[in-house]
């Protein structure tokens, strides 16, 4: 023990206690200072923990508190206020750098140590300073920016305007803002640390809940004996498959998959969960679930699909190792390929990746003072784990409660509900408040990834381009469970013949059982593997047919009215066509560019090639098209909104407020909202399938029309004028002859005549869809991008100069955030290219796991084709998901145009590159 | 648990505090490695023994026999800000930039670099090339030692640290016709460990025309910190060309013996690597030296 004093935001403290625990650790459970983030979980490997230690940006994770003695420590809470935000959380508002918040404190407190020493930083000295903090939202650029504006407006300049897209025709963004708001409704709250994410909520008595997990990747459980654990001081209970008090299983949500393995069942991964432990402190929980003793017999294993579907290797599951099977059949395929002068084979692959977004895993549970198993967790579908939660713990789904505080990125990976059914048992014996936070190395083990597919195409196409037939085969590596990778293969096909005319296509693609991690969702859905060979392969059809790849696309796009290879015509607006054409005098420039380059460079190792890629992504689900949201004016008189569309950096919330103010006609600031919460919000649906602007969005539309029709029929009463002439102003109604009577006046006269203050809008996107409509509504997003790539010849290193990308995203509600999710989806997009990939048992956290950092992000260029939906709220279509489909490809095909070797395993690491360049050499 | 933590003040009370605790404490300078070594539970410790508040483990000083002295506890930054490493010790410089990020340059320290004994620890392979003596602090003497009799294997440090100190590293500060240079690959281009590193120091001829002598460091091409002493000897004597560059660099690759990681890359891109970063180095450092006449 010791006694160590230290300035902390100004304030003299006295921490007493270990002297080796890490001052991160200490600010966030003794002071409760919790905007520094732990989001590697300690390794010193994203910066998310940054604090100033005399005016120094330093890693809090990695300063033990004995060094803290007599220094000064500021935090991101001692950096500004709500009232007086310091010109880095200002600027990172302004300029769109905050999405999920969880790298914002520690991306502000390095940018705020550069500029103490440097008011004039170069770009090169802000990236060099950012360089080693990650983040998984934006892509960077806004952050770079922002910190370049505040440098600015702290030497009293005026720094450039924030960046938004452009038209498609180039001119600037500069569109009437809809609802009148651009910035976030949660950024303040995000950039001065206020933003209470799960694993900064602390409750009176809270306990702390771990898990017992397999370290084989297969093995039957024989024996489970918890009495080691159950003996450890401050134990509290040891929880194993026979505690779940209602079945252990997910439900629906994936088939055959266990909460936890009981004695005589099988782990099928590493990471497969034994026991949940519930102690007094985290530590004590976690060496509790490490004194569980498990007796396990090993068995046979793989990670490959291939090997999983030999019939020699034994059954993952009793049904065999296919989870499901997609086909498409349309056309005659052999005699389309009898109609070709050209048949192209070619074999692509990919590996498992990490969401990585960079909060972990986390819930906290409790029951609250009626009765309710209440869990706040981040999530992207409440009211879906709260029934797969009441499921498990033999619960009515109304005595189950999920809240969704601050979501700290999710990216798919938070429909699992496994960690919140968890939380939810660990909460369910103990009567006291439990926490459950995933180490990041758990995260990586345990959570879902995207899955590998291995992909073999077969192409048939005229001398002058055109496509004839297409045959698709596709195994899709699921691991080791379903986690709703039954639907991939449908969406795997689906992307894999793209927004293109085919004559016949013979696609089949199956999901297979391995004992790598459990596959599930994640950004794209199973589409942006697919898509990238099927990008790639046309690359090089167009390369063997000598046509330039953009001119190959153009010939064979799909158009709005054409049947599509799924059978039906799209039923939304279209404009692949309108991409392609608008990318074609970006795409040429960057041709001429990259030759000038190359004879500039031709005396270094350095070669730029240009590749490009199209993408198309079928948005919202499958099942019941219609979509609630809630609308109130409350008896004092606010406007309330409710709905469930989580914001885990996306900007949903704000972008409701913004359709929602547009309908009423009062700026946004003036509405309050509550999102997600099933205790509070009515199920608007999952957060996925980048559904949410056009379904929630459009619900809330409806709602808000709802609602100003209710408040001005009772204000037409009471001012005796037809509704029709009336207006809404943030606090009234007036009329025609300045009459005007308060919100609150109307809403107690609502109440007296018994009208509802709530009202419900729902949202169908189109009433005329026939009743034989197909199982997924046929809505596309379509887009185009190319990548300007430099590969260095003798070490195979790839770097991405430029990306230009045009989409067909509808309207833009937002253009700050659609810039933000394209940014940040072509990022993701790059990492895949280029650097990540999930070893099963070796890949650990961030130290190995490569996440792109800022100074390998490219220039970006966004234009969009702002073709209106035709139902959609205010002409906006899906977004959320779509530009990762093309940025894989077009960088991949990049590569291959720079310097003639063609990656067809990703990720294109300098090895990789270096010796598909060799075989080029060699043929 | 930690029980106490302390900053001794001189080299002699480190010793003696270490002496006294035998065995149960432990040095700590940054801190960025061993906190997590101790979070993997590689480490249990009792006493903290803080060695950055020791002034005379701190510094950096160009002395009058032309020498580059740096106190062991300097940190990554410090050594890179440094106009005297920047200007003599171009190497270690980029090599000093080249850690982990900015935020771990602040709290890491060069003496920590190379005690952590990983083969291609960036500082160390600096240093390494830089033919630098590391200082030993021993219960009853202080000794200057090579620094590559400092390594034992990977991860492991000949330096008792629970009875030793590493007080400080020097070398002779490249002058006229001298230069130096770093070169590194790796599968990020920041916050990552090293698929190889390599540094060189070259001293040229009066007339620039041919190599005196050169050392090239290599890693992680062998357990500890490597010189391609086959290499070196090639460019000993020999004309400064293309040629001789290529011929030095094959031979490196040739005395290279690196293993295949499954995060990083194969032995045999690795070998091939080897070939690229000391031609690439090689060209580097000569055109400082050319630029220094």
């Amino acid at each position: 023990m010791a006694e160590i004093r230290f300035l902390l935001n100004g304030q003299e403290v006295t921490y007493t206690g270990d002297p080796g625990r890490s001052l991160l650790y200490v600010l966030r459970e003794d002071f409760d200072v919790t905007g520094p983030k732990q989001a590697c979980d300690g390794e010193g490997e994203c910066g998310a923990c940054a604090v100033l230690l005399d005016g120094e940006a330093v890693r809090s994770c990695l300063i033990p508190m004995g060094k803290v003695a007599g220094r000064r420590v500021i935090t991101i809470e001692g950096l500004g206020s709500d009232d007086r935000l310091h010109p880095l959380q200002q600027a990172f508002i302004e300029y769109g750098a905050v999405q999920c918040g969880y790298c914002t404190p520690g991306m502000i407190i390095s940018a705020a140590a550069l500029l103490l020493r440097d008011p004039r930083p170069s770009r090169q000295r802000i990236l060099e300073e950012l360089g080693g903090n990650l983040c998984r939202c934006t892509g960077y650029n806004t952050i770079i920016a922002a910190v370049e504006a505040a440098a600015a407006m702290m030497r009293g300049e005026t720094p450039p305007p924030p960046a938004l897209p452009y038209h498609a025709d180039g001119r600037p963004y500069s569109a009437p803002i809809i609802g009148k708001r651009l910035t976030r409704v949660d950024a303040v709250e995000k950039v001065t640390g206020k933003a209470r994410y799960a694993e900064d909520i602390k409750m009176p008595g809270m306990l702390y809940a771990a898990i017992t997990r397999s370290p084989h990747p297969h093995a039957k459980v024989r024996r489970i004996d918890t009495t080691p654990a159950e003996r450890m001081p401050g134990v509290v209970k040891v929880l194993t498959a026979q505690d779940i008090p209602g079945h252990n299983d997910l439900d629906d949500y994936s088939l055959d998959e266990h909460v936890l393995a009981a004695p005589g069942d099988s782990v099928r991964m590493i990471g497969d969960a034994v026991a949940v432990v519930v102690a007094e402190t985290m530590e004590r929980a976690r060496a509790a679930a490490d004194a569980v003793q498990v007796e396990y017999e090993p068995l046979r294993h793989t990670f490959d699909q291939e090997e999983a579907l030999s019939p020699d290797f034994p059954p993952i599951h009793a049904g065999g190792n296919i989870l499901d099977t997609y086909e498409i059949h349309f056309g005659e395929l052999e005699p389309a390929m009898a109609r070709a002068d050209l048949h192209l084979e070619t074999q692509y692959e990919t590996v498992f990746l990490e969401h990585s977004a960079l909060e972990r895993e986390t819930v906290v549970g409790y029951w609250d003072e009626n009765g309710v198993l209440t869990l706040i967790a981040g999530t992207q579908e409440p009211h879906w784990v709260r029934d797969y939660t009441a499921w498990a713990m033999g619960l009515p789904p109304e005595k189950v409660r999920v809240i969704t505080p601050p979501m700290g990125g999710a990216f798919g990976g938070k429909q699992d509900p496994w960690p919140v059914i968890a939380g939810a048992l660990a909460a369910y014996y103990v009567r006291r408040p439990v926490r459950l936070a995933y180490t990041r190395h758990e995260s990586f083990n345990a959570s879902p990834k995207r899955h590998p597919y291995r992909m073999r195409y077969r192409v048939g196409a005229r001398r002058d381009g055109s496509l004839t037939g297409l045959h698709l085969r596709i195994l899709a590596n699921t691991g080791a469970y379903d986690s709703a990778g039954r639907w991939i293969p449908q969406y795997a096909l689906v992307a894999g013949g793209g927004p293109y005319r085919w004559e016949a296509v013979d696609a089949v693609c199956h999901a297979i059982y391995t004992n790598g991690p459990k596959a599930g969702q994640m950004r794209g859905y199973g589409t942006p593997q697919s898509m990238f060979a099927l990008e790639c392969t046309l690359d090089e059809l167009a390369e063997r047919l000598g046509i330039d790849p953009l001119e190959l696309r153009l010939r064979n796009a799909l158009d709005g009215q054409t049947t599509t290879f799924l059978g039906y015509p799209p039923a939304e607006t279209f404009a692949y066509r309108e991409c392609l054409e608008s990318i074609r005098p970006h795409y040429q420039a960057a041709l001429a560019a990259a030759e000038e380059y190359n004879r500039r460079h031709a005396g270094t190792p350095w070669r730029r090639g240009v590749g490009l890629a199209g993408m198309w992504y079928r948005f919202g689900k499958s099942g019941d098209p219609r979509c609630p949201a809630e609308a109130e004016l409350r008896e004092d008189g606010t406007l309330a909104f409710y709905f469930s569309a989580p914001d885990y950096g996306q900007g949903t919330s704000t972008v409701m407020l913004q359709l929602a103010a547009e309908t009423l006609g009062i700026p946004a600031d003036y509405l309050e909202f509550v999102n997600a919460d099933t205790g509070l919000t009515p199920d608007s649906g999952i957060q996925g399938a980048s559904r949410s602007t056009y379904w929630v969005g459009g619900a809330v539309h409806q709602a808000a029309k709802t609602l100003r029709e209710q408040i001005f029929a009772m204000a037409a009463e009471m001012l005796e004028a037809p509704p029709d002439q009336l207006t809404l102003t943030p606090a009234s109604v007036k009329g025609p002859n300045g009459q005007e009577v308060a919100l609150a006046e109307i809403a107690r006269q609502m109440k007296r005549a018994g009208w509802p203050l709530r009202v419900r809008g729902v949202f169908v996107p189109n009433p005329t869809l026939p009743k034989e409509r197909p199982e997924y509504l046929p809505f596309f997003a379509t887009g185009v991008q190319f990548a300007e790539v430099d590969v260095n010849i003798e070490t195979g290193e790839v770097k991405v100069a430029r990306m230009v990308a045009v989409h067909d995203v509808g309207r833009a509600i937002n253009p700050q955030s659609v810039l933000g999710q394209i940014e940040g989806a072509i990022v993701m997009g790059m990492g895949a290219a280029l650097e990540e990939e999930f070893i099963p048992g070796v890949s650990t956290g961030f130290s190995n796991y490569n996440l792109p950092v800022a100074v390998e992000v490219p220039k970006i260029e966004v234009y969009l084709v702002e073709v209106a939906s035709n139902w959609g709220p205010m002409g906006a279509k899906g977004l959320g998901e779509m530009a990762i489909l093309a940025s894989t490809p077009a960088i991949i095909n990049g590569i291959y145009r720079a310097c003639g070797g063609r990656v067809r395993r990703l990720p294109a690491t300098p090895e990789r590159v270096r010796q598909a360049i060799r075989e080029a050499h060699k043929r | 648990m930690t029980s106490a933590y302390l900053f001794p003040q001189t080299v002699d009370e480190t010793l003696d505090i270490l002496r006294r605790h035998a065995g149960r404490a432990r040095i700590i300078a940054g801190g960025t490695d061993l906190m997590l070594q101790i979070k993997q539970g590689k480490y249990q410790v009792e006493t903290f023994v803080d060695i950055t508040r020791v002034p005379e483990l701190n510094g950096i000083r160009l002395t009058e026999d032309g020498y580059i002295w740096i106190g062991a506890a300097t940190t990554h930054r410090q050594v890179w800000e440094s106009p005297i490493i920047q200007e003599h010790a171009t190497v270690l410089a980029e090599a000093c930039r080249a850690v982990g990020a900015l935020q771990i340059q602040n709290v890491g320290t060069l003496g920590g670099n190379v005690v952590n004994a990983m083969p291609a620890a960036d500082g160390s392979i600096a240093l390494t090339a830089l033919s630098a003596e590391a200082q030993v602090a021993a219960p009853h003497e202080r000794y200057w030692t090579n620094l590559q009799e400092v390594f034992s294997r990977p991860g492991i440090c000949k330096i008792d640290p629970s009875a030793e100190l590493l007080v400080a590293f020097r070398f002779k500060a490249l002058g006229r016709r001298a230069g130096s240079a770093f070169e590194r690959l790796a599968r990020r281009r920041a916050l990552s460990l090293p698929i190889l590193n390599c540094g060189v120091v070259v001293q040229l001829d009066e007339a620039g025309d041919r190599f005196e002598h050169a050392a090239i460091a290599l890693g992680p091409v062998a357990p500890t910190p490597f010189r391609a002493r086959g290499a070196e000897a090639i460019l000993a004597g020999a004309p400064v060309n293309e040629e001789t560059i290529r011929a030095a660099a094959h031979q490196a690759m040739e005395e290279s013996d690196p293993r295949s990681n499954i995060l990083r890359a194969s032995r045999e891109y690795r070998k091939d690597m080897v070939e690229v970063l000391t031609r690439r180095a090689l060209e580097r450092a000569v055109q400082q030296a050319l630029a220094r006449a």
